[in-house]
C-alpha cells in the first residue's frame, strides 16, 4: 500500500503523532508513505523520515501545486487527511490552505480513495456545517458534499471508542498495540535522566503535558493559568511525603515552583517521538489539561492520567474558597492580570459550552466525590466513550488535594485504574490495525455508512 | 529547511542523457530536469538574450518552471513560466535553480544539460561554484554510436525549423587537420569526456560515479543500483523498479507548441525504457562518416578503452 499523509494543523503536536504511528504501520507491512504536511508537523515526520516530508506553506496554490506533484510522482493508493474538518470552518483562516473548489473538482477526478482521521468525532461538527447552505456554498456546496459522500472515516483508538456506537461513523482502529511496551532498562534510563541517578524507587515522576495549541491560545487571549500552574501543584501536592519531580514539557512555557518548594520541577522543551512515549510510560502519573490529547492515549494500560478542569465561574470560586488562603489569592491574582481569565473549561482554554457547565453550585468542603471523579466513559461533549481517565478541579481546593494524594499513595486507586483498563484494552485488541482498516477500504466498495455524507443511494 | 545538492548529469550530446536523466528521475527521492542551459550564463538576462521565447534550447526550463511552480505544461503555463523567467532577469542562475530546488524539497533535482556549447571548462566550474557539494554521473557511450546519433541528429535539425546555433553545431565537430574539412565528432567526444575528467578528479570519490548508457538500458537493475548505493540513496527494489519507468517523467512528452522540447525529441516521443538491440560496433575500422577510410584516432581508442569499450 502507498499512501499520502496530510497533516494540516500549525499549531498541534498530536495529530502528527497519531498519523506517524498508522505510517509506520504500513512502512512496517512493506508499504510505502510520504506526508504532506505543516511545517510543525513535518519538524516531528522530517526526524525520522526526511526523504518522505513535504512540508505545507501559507500559500494555498504552491500547497496544491506540491499536492498534484506528489500524487503524480508516488501514485499513492490512498490519501488520508488527519484534519479535514478545519477546512469546513467557514471564519477560520488555516495556516496551511490546501482544499478549495478546484481542489475538489479535480480530486474528485481521481480514483484514489480520501480518507479521513476523525480524532475527536468531528465528523457531526461537519455534518452540520455541511448542511448549512450558506457555510458549504464557499466550497462549492454540491462539489463538496459530493466529495464528502467519497471520503471515508477511519477512526483512531485510544481517542475514540473501539466498540459498535450508534450513529456513529466511522471504522475504528487501534492506533498501536497496546498498552505500550518499555522494559526495565528503558524505564529506568527515562527515570534516571530526570529523577537523577541517586533516584529511589519510592520517588515519584509526574509527566505534566498540554499540547502547543493550548500554549498558543493561552498566550493569544492572555489567560497566566500556566504562570500559576507551578504554585498550584506545589499546593496539592505537597502532602505527599515523598520525593516528587514534574516534568513539564512544553515549547512555549515554564511551570516555575514558589520559593521555598521541595517540588521539583524539570522544564524540557518538547521531547523527539520516542522519548517522549518512553517518559510517558515510565511516569507514575500523567497531568495534563487536555482530554482528547495523544499523551492519554499513549499512557492506556500502563500509567494513570489526570486531567485538571474548571467547573466554576469565578464568582463560585470566591464564594466557596477560604479567603486570603493561596487559592483565593492565585484566583484573584488571575483575574487581576486579566479580567476575566477564570472560567469554567473542560479543555483549557476552551470555553465549556452549557453541556459542560457545572451545575453542582457552590463548592462545599469535603465534596470530595463530585469534585474529582473517574470518568470512564466520556470523552468530548459526551459523544464518544474512550479511554479511562480521571478527572480533577483545577480550584477544587483539598478535596483535589485528596484525590491526587489517593492516585500517588493508595494502592487501590492503581488496582481501580488497572481494572477499567484492561476492560478497554480488551475492546481495543479486537478490533483492527489502521493498515487493515485502510485495506478494507481499498477492497470493499461497500462501506457507504463510513464515509462523512451518507451517500443518497443508500 | 536545507534542500540536498542536486545530482549533475555531464555527458555530451547523444548520450542518452534524456533517459538517464528521467530515469533517476522516477528515483523516489530525486525529480528530473529538462535541459536548463543554466550554467553558461551570467544572470537570466543573459539566458533570455540566449535562450529565450522562440528558441527551442530555453524549452527544458521553460517547462520545468511551469511544472514546478506552476503545476502543469499547458501552453498558458508556459507563458506564466516565461514571464515568471522575465520578472527574474536579475537573477543568477543559482537563485534560480535554488528556487526550484526549494520547491522540490526533499527530493533531489536531476540535472542533464549536455557540454556542447561555450567553453566546456568554465561550464563545469560554473556548476561546482553554483553547487559546491553536488553529485555527479559522469555518463558516456561508446564513440560510434554517440558520433553516428549526433550527426543524424544534427542532420535532422539542419532541416527543422527553430534550431539554434546550427552552424557553431556543425563546426564543433567538423575535422580541419586534413587537407579536407569533414564532419566527424569523434573529437568531440574525445574532448568533452576529456574535459569532464578533468573536472571531475578534483570531485571526492563519494559525489562521483561513471555510468555506460548503454549498461543503464542492458542491465539497469545493476547500473542503477550501483548508482543510487554509491550516492546513499535508497536501493531496495521498489525504488530500482520505479527507475525503471522513464515515461513516468513528468516531461516525457513532446511539450506544447511554446515549449516542445528541453531534451531529445526522440525520447520525447518515446520514452519507454526499451531494451535495444545491441549493435555490434567496435574501435577498430573504418568510419562510414569518414570519406578518407580512416577509423578512430589512438587517443579516442586510448580514452574509450578507460570506458571499457572495445
Amino acid at each position: 500500500m502507498r499512501a499520502l499523509f496530510i497533516s494540516q494543523p500549525a499549531r498541534a503536536y498530536g495529530e502528527i503523532n497519531v498519523v506517524m504511528a498508522l505510517a509506520e504501520a504500513i512502512l512496517a507491512a512493506s508499504g510505502e508513505a510520504w506526508f504532506l504536511v505543516s511545517p510543525l508537523a513535518a519538524k516531528i515526520s522530517a526526524i525520522k523520515y526526511p526523504d518522505r516530508t513535504f512540508e505545507l506553506n501559507g500559500y494555498i496554490f504552491d500547497n496544491q501545486v506540491k499536492f498534484w506533484r506528489i500524487v503524480k510522482k508516488m501514485r499513492p493508493d490512498v490519501i488520508v487527511f488527519s484534519a479535514f474538518h478545519e477546512i469546513l470552518r467557514p471564519n477560520r483562516k488555516l495556516d496551511c490552505p490546501l482544499v478549495d473548489i478546484q481542489w475538489l473538482h479535480d480530486a474528485l477526478e481521481i480514483k484514489t480513495p480520501f480518507v479521513f482521521i476523525d480524532f475527536i468525532a468531528h465528523v457531526p461538527i461537519m455534518t452540520e456545517i455541511v448542511s448549512c447552505d450558506a457555510c458549504s456554498s464557499r466550497l462549492g456546496g454540491t462539489v463538496l458534499r459530493t466529495f464528502l459522500e467519497k471520503l471515508w472515516v477511519i477512526l483512531p483508538c485510544p481517542l475514540n471508542e473501539p466498540a459498535r456506537v450508534d450513529g456513529r461513523r466511522g471504522l475504528p482502529y487501534r492506533i498501536a498495540p497496546l498498552p505500550y511496551e518499555q522494559n526495565d532498562i528503558q524505564r529506568m534510563t527515562m527515570r534516571s535522566r530526570f529523577l537523577g541517578e541517586n533516584a529511589s524507587s519510592d520517588d515519584i515522576l509526574i509527566l505534566r503535558s498540554g499540547s502547543n495549541w493550548q500554549s498558543i491560545l493561552a498566550e493569544d487571549y492572555g489567560i497566566p493559568l500556566y504562570s500559576h500552574l507551578g504554585t498550584l501543584l506545589n499546593f496539592y501536592l505537597a502532602g505527599v511525603d515523598k520525593n516528587i519531580t514534574i516534568v513539564s514539557i512544553s515549547d512555549r512555557h515554564e511551570l516555575i515552583a514558589p520559593p521555598g518548594s521541595k517540588l521539583r520541577i524539570v522544564n524540557c522543551r518538547n521531547l523527539p517521538p520516542f522519548d517522549y512515549e518512553q517518559l510517558v510510560l515510565a511516569a507514575d502519573l500523567i497531568i495534563t489539561d487536555n482530554e482528547i490529547g495523544y499523551t492519554l492515549a499513549a499512557s492506556v494500560g500502563r500509567v494513570p492520567g489526570l486531567v485538571l478542569v474548571n467547573s466554576y465561574t469565578i464568582e463560585d470560586l470566591l464564594d466557596s474558597i477560604k479567603p486570603a488562603g493561596l487559592l483565593w489569592k492565585v484566583v484573584l491574582e488571575m483575574e487581576r492580570q486579566r479580567p476575566g481569565s477564570v472560567y469554567p473549561y473542560r479543555i483549557f482554554p476552551l470555553l465549556a459550552d452549557s453541556n459542560e457547565l457545572c451545575n453542582k453550585g457552590p463548592l462545599e468542603a469535603g465534596q470530595y466525590q463530585g469534585l474529582a471523579s473517574l470518568v470512564p466513559e466520556t470523552i468530548r461533549l459526551g459523544r464518544m466513550p474512550s479511554s479511562p481517565f480521571y478527572r480533577a478541579e483545577i480550584f477544587g481546593g483539598r478535596p483535589t488535594r485528596i484525590f491526587l494524594e489517593w492516585l500517588l499513595l493508595d494502592p487501590e486507586s492503581k488496582e481501580l485504574s488497572s481494572k477499567l483498563e484492561s476492560e478497554y484494552l480488551s475492546r481495543l485488541a479486537q478490533i483492527d490495525d489502521g493498515v487493515h482498516v485502510l485495506e478494507r477500504i481499498l477492497d470493499l466498495d461497500d462501506l457507504g455508512r463510513h464515509t462523512v455524507l451518507q451517500r443518497p443511494d443508500r | 529547511m536545507i534542500s540536498a545538492a542536486p545530482v549533475l548529469i555531464l555527458s555530451p550530446p547523444r548520450s542518452y542523457s534524456s533517459l538517464a536523466c528521467a530515469m533517476l528521475g522516477q528515483h523516489p527521492q530525486m525529480y528530473d530536469a529538462l535541459e536548463t542551459q543554466i550554467f553558461d550564463v551570467s544572470d537570466m538576462m543573459d539566458w533570455r538574450n540566449r535562450f529565450g521565447v522562440g528558441r527551442h534550447d530555453g524549452d527544458g526550463l521553460r517547462r520545468l518552471v511551469a511544472e514546478v511552480v506552476f503545476g502543469s505544461q499547458y501552453a498558458a503555463t508556459i507563458n506564466r513560466a516565461s514571464r515568471w523567467l522575465y520578472h527574474r532577469q536579475s537573477w543568477r542562475p543559482n537563485e534560480i535553480l535554488n528556487a526550484i530546488i526549494d520547491k522540490l524539497h526533499p527530493l533531489i533535482l536531476v540535472e542533464k544539460t549536455p557540454l556542447e556549447k561555450g567553453d566546456m571548462r568554465v561550464s563545469l566550474e560554473n556548476r561546482a561554484k553554483i553547487f559546491p557539494m553536488a553529485r555527479y554521473v559522469h555518463l558516456v557511450r561508446h564513440p560510434f554510436n554517440q558520433s553516428r546519433s549526433l550527426l543524424e541528429h544534427l542532420n535532422r535539425m539542419a532541416i527543422s525549423e527553430g534550431a539554434t546555433d546550427i552552424y557553431d553545431r556543425f563546426a564543433r565537430i567538423t575535422d580541419n587537420r586534413g587537407s579536407r574539412s569533414l564532419l566527424d565528432p569523434q573529437h568531440f567526444w574525445q574532448k568533452s569526456n576529456s574535459c569532464i575528467m578533468d573536472f571531475l578528479s578534483t570531485v571526492p570519490e563519494s559525489r562521483k560515479i561513471r555510468v555506460r548508457g548503454e549498461d543503464l538500458i542492458a542491465h539497469p537493475d545493476r547500473t542503477l543500483g550501483d548508482l543510487v548505493r554509491h550516492f546513499g540513496l535508497r536501493s531496495d527494489t521498489r525504488a530500482i523498479e520505479e527507475m525503471k519507468h522513464p515515461e513516468r517523467s513528468p516531461f516525457a512528452f513532446i511539450g506544447p507548441k511554446n515549449a516542445s522540447f528541453g531534451a531529445d525529441p526522440k525520447f520525447l516521443r518515446q520514452s519507454k525504457l526499451r531494451s535495444v538491440e545491441s549493435l555490434k560496433v567496435t574501435l577498430l575500422g573504418p568510419l562510414p562518416w569518414r570519406e578518407d577510410g580512416s577509423g578512430f584516432t589512438e587517443e579516442v581508442c586510448e580514452l574509450a578503452k578507460t570506458f571499457g569499450y572495445t
